[in-house]
């Protein structure tokens, strides 16, 4: 078991006494080991005291709408063919795998105790929406490091579930930190080809501000084979307010389409 | 004789001292220090409840059109700190703004040890920020200017443009999440040896140099040696950090 499993089971108070105290030994005299078992205590206490401690009835009545009517589209689609929804959790992030974890076992209590709803979510969809409901929750705090951090679980997360995209998409467009909407332009990169995702990277291009972002939104966009993205680069280049490093990576952007219109 | 060149001198020293000593300070230990468009300027945390504005180079240029008038910047604010300065609370934060933008004058601004930072600053005119000894929160976003960071931990979001960033961390917090860009200049990184992070580092038009040990992802067992972006851990893994230089190196070395 390594270091990190057994500050996890310490925390979650699952080791012997001899073991505890060990573990307990570790973190005093480890700075490693210290910042380890602080950090997954924040993140642990803080997903599980923010649903329990005041469970909103609104809240509450909305998750139980929502488990009615995924039962009523459960029955629908049993004699349809199923949109499957994938999410992989790749292997860079541990921590990522354990806040999903304990959101996911947040929203089982939420959701089979409190509201008292039989188990009818299937395990993938227990595990989108945990993510989803990390990701928002992690979007609301006011530190902008910490939106970034929430922004990037998110690279770790391989789905094409369309509420979590949009969460990403939502913050990209609003979040009022540039570097916060950078984090999630980066984010948004993997699913640049969703139709939606591309409309609103085309939007962002016409309205961001900020030269990072602005950049960043030129690279995401002339890195996709299509065809409505060269004319947006043309208006950046005849704008006569656009800086000349806009314009610059603007003409460095048409020539990554045309490169990619030869491949293609 | 004697007596008359003494009193030269102390008076000299005296109207030297005043120049330099030309400060503003404001009770505040906690929220945000927002500094908006401060064209140099460097901040330094202190075990104090003020923060105290200084620069010893400040003289407002006299315009004898200007004769009972006041500078008023693109905001509409006033100088009110004596130093081309417009200080204003909001929210709990302290934001501040240069009055005159074609000053020149560079700023020193001693922060208690609480407060966050933040500062912006857009136009071509200076823009260098030097932030030393700060451990909460650093968000700094620059167009032309270079950014320094000295004895700093983080967590921090810091980018710039055309600017150089170089952060010379005491130790790596691991809370929220640390990001170093800079589109067209270099970004120089130290480390203390005992940091821990999950580190991605990325420069698709310049080289990465490091003497770090970093535990660098493989894909199916195998390195990818081919692409401009390294991702690991260091010392087991810890806070995300990431680090981007578009068009320059990055330099990554530990003390």
């Amino acid at each position: 078991m390594d270091i990190e499993e057994r500050i996890i089971d310490y925390i979650n108070n699952e080791l012997s006494t001899e073991e505890r105290q060990e573990v307990r030994r570790l973190i005093e005299s480890d700075d490693m080991a210290k910042s380890l078992y602080e950090e997954y205590n924040d993140l642990m206490s803080g997903i599980q005291e923010e649903p329990l401690i005041t469970p909103d009835q609104e809240w509450a009545a909305s998750f139980s709408e929502s488990l009615k009517n995924r039962k009523v589209e459960q029955r629908i689609e049993e004699n349809e063919p199923k949109e499957t929804k994938v999410v992989h959790l790749q292997s860079r992030s541990f921590i990522t795998k354990i806040a999903v974890a304990a959101a996911i076992l947040i929203i089982g209590i939420l959701g089979y105790s409190n509201i008292n709803q039989s188990n009818q979510i299937d395990e993938v969809g227990e595990e989108v929406y945990a993510m989803r409901q990390l990701l928002e929750s992690n979007l609301n705090n006011s530190s902008v490091s910490s939106r970034i951090k929430a922004v990037r679980y998110s690279e770790d997360v391989d789905t094409q579930d369309e509420d979590f995209i949009r969460i990403l998409e939502k913050t990209m467009r609003e979040d009022e930190s540039a570097h916060v909407r950078l984090a999630a332009t980066e984010a948004l990169k993997k699913w640049a080809d969703v139709p939606f995702v591309q409309e609103s990277l085309l939007m962002a291009l016409q309205n961001e501000e900020d030269a990072h972002v602005k950049i960043l939104l030129i690279e995401t966009l002339s890195s996709i084979k299509d065809a409505n993205v060269g004319p947006h680069l043309d208006n950046l280049i005849n704008d006569v307010e656009s800086p000349q490093y806009i314009k610059d990576e603007a003409h460095k952007g048409i020539f990554r389409l045309d490169k990619n219109a030869k491949i293609l | 004789m004697k007596n008359t060149l003494l009193t030269l001198i102390v008076s000299l020293a005296l109207i030297s001292l005043q120049a330099q000593s030309k400060e503003h300070k404001i009770s505040k230990s906690s929220g945000t220090l927002v500094l908006a468009g401060l064209n140099d300027v460097t901040v330094e945390s202190y075990n104090g409840s003020e923060i105290i504005f200084a620069t010893d180079s400040y003289d407002e240029e006299v315009d004898e059109r200007a004769a009972g008038l006041k500078l008023v910047n693109s905001l509409g604010l006033n100088d009110n700190t004596g130093l081309g300065l417009a200080v204003q609370e909001e929210n709990g934060n302290v934001v501040v703004s240069q009055v005159s933008s074609t000053c020149d004058s560079e700023f020193k601004i001693k922060v208690p040890s609480g407060m966050s930072l933040e500062y912006e600053h857009t136009n071509n005119s200076g823009g260098d920020i030097k932030v030393i000894g700060l451990s909460k929160e650093v968000i700094i976003s620059t167009t032309y200017g270079d950014v320094e960071l000295r004895d700093i931990t983080g967590p921090m979001a810091v980018k710039s443009v055309y600017g150089s960033v170089e952060a010379e961390f005491s130790s790596v917090s691991q809370s929220g999440s640390i990001t170093i860009e800079s589109i067209y200049d270099l970004v120089d990184i130290t480390l203390p040896s005992n940091a821990s992070a999950d580190i991605s580092m990325r420069t698709p038009y310049g080289e990465i140099y490091s003497n770090v040990d970093i535990d660098v992802e493989k894909s199916e067992g195998m390195r990818r040696v081919s692409s401009k972006t390294i991702k690991g851990t260091i010392n087991g893994g810890g806070v995300d950090f990431k680090v981007k230089a578009s068009y320059d190196n990055i330099y990554l070395r530990k003390k």
